[in-house]
């Protein structure tokens, strides 16, 4: 008797208070869960844990968090070296081809069943649940290990022309519509106004702001360059695929690129610019006039210039329009449930904590809290209900949300359509709208599998040579008349048809998996 | 325990004692051990330089292992795939393998070539400095920039060749009325201004070392030249020269051991893909390809395998040059 009262006061207590599935209540006095998140940092964020932002967002999701920063000039160094090391942060920083790779071989946690029992938000089950929506992202074992950012911007027209309002209504010109316009208008403020350059940018961004900004106006699309290694499927209804800088459009782009040099149109120091001292030395001391980037770097070039007292009104302009098409050009046609990302490693005791934590910023209130901040703080509400920002302006992007500590490149949906405001933001959503279809039903290919190896080695080498030549045919080191196809002889001799044919299969296997 | 042996002609047998496993150890290290209880003192000093060999240089050897895999992180040493030689042969066939193993040599070898000689003069034309306050602000002022970090020195290099703002591109058209010249971007300014960027950095610290060398000379022997009649120069021919010679010996064999490891930072700091050509070599082509790999994934055993290559080409040169100072000079490193 006395054994089977024990027995029944044991399993009482098992029952009550051992194995008893936790709640939201149970955990939230249980005090918060500790995390660590390897972040690939932004060169805006302050990297100041300190800041509301983040002491808001660990109190709203009851956790204490130790961020391992990954710099963003060094982040897949850094990040690899962490990996390397086996001792794997609870989340992670990566993109797919790291977590297709290194999550099947048991870095990472599969996280198919995982999410669909833990995520709130509707836009990660349903992009959980959805084979349409993560192919893309799909290891060779068919299961999902990373929880993937969202980007809007992947096919909006905020990636526009960076110019200087304020010059242009000096020297009485006007907004031209196609890219020989823009030519126009940078020769005309070399002579009107010769103590400023042209058209800066700082090396690292040289290569993404020249595809960005020129490359759409002969049919080039970064998006696609950075995707597959600069394999573009050219003729989406035959379904081929070519190697972008191989390609007639390239080297047209490569010739208006060299007259723009040649006729220092273009900063000579563009090779040699560091971030700092270019964005210090050069854009916030007002001494150019266009810049090879995008439009969240004009309004932070004017609050930056104004903090250093100097005058200068940067604005955007749309994309040029494309000569063969007659239409604005579109460019970074990509998913938006992009390739940067978010892993869970498969050691971690809080992979369900964890995969919460991360799913908090797909909800309404999450989502808010990351593109705004903190209500009262950074921002405020009109008589609707919907967010108000002050000195935002019109172009998205405030100082205020930067000095409570927000956080750039974290995983995240970013500038969902419903929180804009602004007549840009009245744009976007109109563009975000009408190109959304094309984005998701434009080919997102499965990388990984066998061949991802192989396609890796190839590229490096790729990559140094298209970079090498490059930017010798703009300098005219390389003769763009002379030299060309010698260099598309020597891309083969590296490897450009093997990746191509690589390419091609995946491609293949995408319009298999659509049922063309 | 005694143990017969045959003497060898099979007539007669005799007792031998078997050596105990004990003696052999004591009769292999024991005047080791002997040595270190005598010194027990200096050894301890020595210690933490044992510890941070084993610890930093000798136990990370275990993974050169990966050179000879296809080598993932998630994989581990135990279950990556071996692949041989596959690595190797992979670099080879890169149309870059040439080059940047010709820029690693070229630009370790002009380093060695004007920065071995430089401190030597430095330090013999400082110690006939008779001022001592002359003497100790030249010293200091001259090894100082070994102590700046490369990111200054690269920045202030910047600095001086900028086309724009630069002295040198001041000089070259107000002084010369040339034109200016972009030196980061051309491919065959590269090589001059890392090779002066490089003693300039590192001459002064050297020249300390070589000081001391000449400071150990007995002074009896500067004496006894001055008496018999030798010109300044005659008694650095003489006395100060032979004087610090076992000290170039082993500088240089250690600046011929290092030969094939081109300081990275520099280089990458320095370097853009219009200066490649001159400027690329092992260690930035290593980091690019096998550790910072922008897209896909980071291949680290092709990074193994080439600094493998490099290892055993140091080892090489180290030893074929101490062979040729033993020979030659009659003192080498080992």
């Amino acid at each position: 008797m006395k054994r089977t009262i024990a027995s029944i006061a044991i399993l009482a207590l098992v029952a009550g208070f051992g194995f008893a599935a936790p709640t939201e209540e149970s955990m939230a006095d249980a005090g918060p869960v500790k995390l660590t998140i390897g972040y690939r940092a932004h060169p805006d964020d302050t990297l100041d844990f300190e800041l509301p932002w983040y002491v808001e967002w660990q109190e709203r999701t009851n956790t204490e968090i130790e961020f391992i920063v990954f710099p963003a000039d060094t982040y897949e160094e850094k990040r690899n070296l962490v990996l390397a090391s086996g001792d794997i942060p609870d989340i992670v920083s990566v993109e797919s081809a790291i977590a297709n790779t290194y999550g099947p071989d048991g870095l990472f946690q599969a996280l198919d069943d995982l999410a669909l029992e833990v995520v709130q938000s509707d836009m990660l089950r349903d992009y959980y649940s959805d084979p349409a929506k993560n192919y893309h992202h799909r290891a060779p074992d068919g299961h999902l290990y990373m929880i993937p950012r969202f980007n809007e911007l992947a096919g909006s027209p905020e990636n526009g022309i960076a110019y200087r309002v304020d010059v242009m209504e000096e020297l009485g010109l006007t907004e031209p519509d196609d890219i020989e316009g823009w030519y126009e208008v940078l020769k005309a403020v070399k002579e009107g106004r010769p103590d400023l350059l042209p058209l800066s940018t700082n090396a690292a961004w040289f290569e993404g702001g020249y595809l960005r900004m020129f490359g759409p106006s002969y049919d080039i699309g970064i998006g696609l360059y950075q995707t597959y290694w600069g394999f573009l499927i050219s003729e989406m209804d035959a379904g081929q695929v070519t190697f972008l800088p191989g390609t007639d459009n390239y080297r047209q782009l490569m010739a208006f690129m060299n007259r723009l040099h040649a006729e220092g149109l273009l900063d000579q120091e563009y090779i040699t610019n560091n971030y700092n001292d270019w964005w210090n030395g050069k854009v916030a001391a007002g001494k150019e006039f266009m810049q090879l980037t995008n439009t969240w770097r004009a309004n932070a070039a004017n609050i930056t210039a104004e903090n250093a007292g100097v005058s200068v009104d940067y604005d955007t302009a749309e994309f040029p329009v494309n000569p063969a098409t007659g239409e604005r050009a579109l460019t970074r046609v990509a998913n938006p449930w992009s390739d940067f990302a978010m892993a869970i490693s498969a050691e971690s005791d809080h992979q369900r904590e964890a995969m919460a934590l991360l799913d908090y910023f797909y909800t309404d209130e999450g989502a808010e809290f990351y593109v705004y901040g903190i209500e009262g703080v950074s921002y405020g509400r009109d008589d609707d209900g919907n967010p108000t920002v002050d000195g935002w302006d019109n172009r998205l992007i405030g100082t205020k949300r930067y000095e409570i500590g927000y956080p750039s490149m974290f995983v995240s949906p970013i500038f969902l359509s419903r929180f804009l405001q602004g007549p840009r933001a009245v744009l976007m959503k109109d563009h975000f709208e009408r190109t959304l279809p094309i984005m998701i039903g434009y080919p997102s290919l499965q990388t990984s599998g066998p061949e991802f190896e192989e396609m890796t080695n190839l590229f490096a080498d790729l990559q140094t040579y298209v970079q090498e030549s490059s930017n010798k045919f703009i300098t005219g080191d390389l003769s763009i008349d002379s030299d060309w196809d010698g260099y598309v002889a020597q891309l083969q001799r590296l490897g450009a048809d093997r990746g191509t044919e690589i390419v091609q299969g995946w491609y293949e296997n995408y319009q298999a998996f659509v049922g063309n | 325990m005694p143990r017969t042996t045959d003497s060898g002609d099979g007539s007669m047998t005799r007792l031998v004692a078997a050596r105990p496993a004990g003696r052999l150890a004591e009769r292999l290290f024991g005047g080791f051990f002997a040595e270190v209880r005598r010194n027990k003192y200096l050894f301890l000093l020595l210690l933490p330089a044992i510890v941070y060999f084993v610890t930093f240089h000798y136990l990370p050897m275990i993974g050169v292992v990966i050179a000879f895999q296809k080598y993932r992180v998630s994989l581990g040493f135990f279950r990556s795939p071996w692949v041989g030689l596959e690595q190797f042969r992979q670099f080879w066939s890169s149309i870059y393998s040439f080059p940047i193993v010709r820029n690693t040599f070229l630009l370790s070898f002009y380093s060695l070539l004007f920065g071995f000689p430089i401190p030597i003069i430095f330090a013999i034309a400082l110690n006939e400095v008779r001022s001592k306050l002359h003497k100790r602000s030249i010293q200091t002022v001259s090894y100082l920039p070994f102590f700046i970090s490369n990111v200054i020195a690269i920045g202030i290099v910047n600095m001086l060749v900028n086309p724009q703002t630069g002295v040198i591109n001041l000089i070259l058209e107000e002084v010369f009325g040339l034109a200016k010249v972009f030196f980061l971007v051309e491919p065959e300014y590269f090589r001059g201004i890392y090779v002066t960027t490089v003693i300039w950095k590192s001459f002064g610290f050297t020249a300390v070392i070589y000081l001391a060398a000449i400071a150990g000379i007995s002074q009896e022997l500067f004496e006894a030249a001055t008496v018999d009649g030798a010109s300044k120069l005659q008694r650095i021919r003489h006395v100060t020269i032979p004087g610090i010679k076992n000290t170039m010996v082993v500088l240089l064999l250690i600046e011929i051991g290092n030969m094939m490891n081109v300081g990275f930072e520099l280089v990458y700091l320095l370097y853009n893909p219009l200066t490649y050509e001159t400027a690329d070599v092992i260690a930035t082509y290593v980091y690019r390809k096998g550790i910072a790999a922008s897209i896909g994934l980071p291949n680290l055993s092709s990074a193994a395998a080439v600094g493998l290559f490099n290892s055993v080409v140091n080892t090489t040169l180290l030893l074929s040059a101490n062979a040729i100072a033993r020979r030659w000079l009659g003192y080498s490193l080992f």
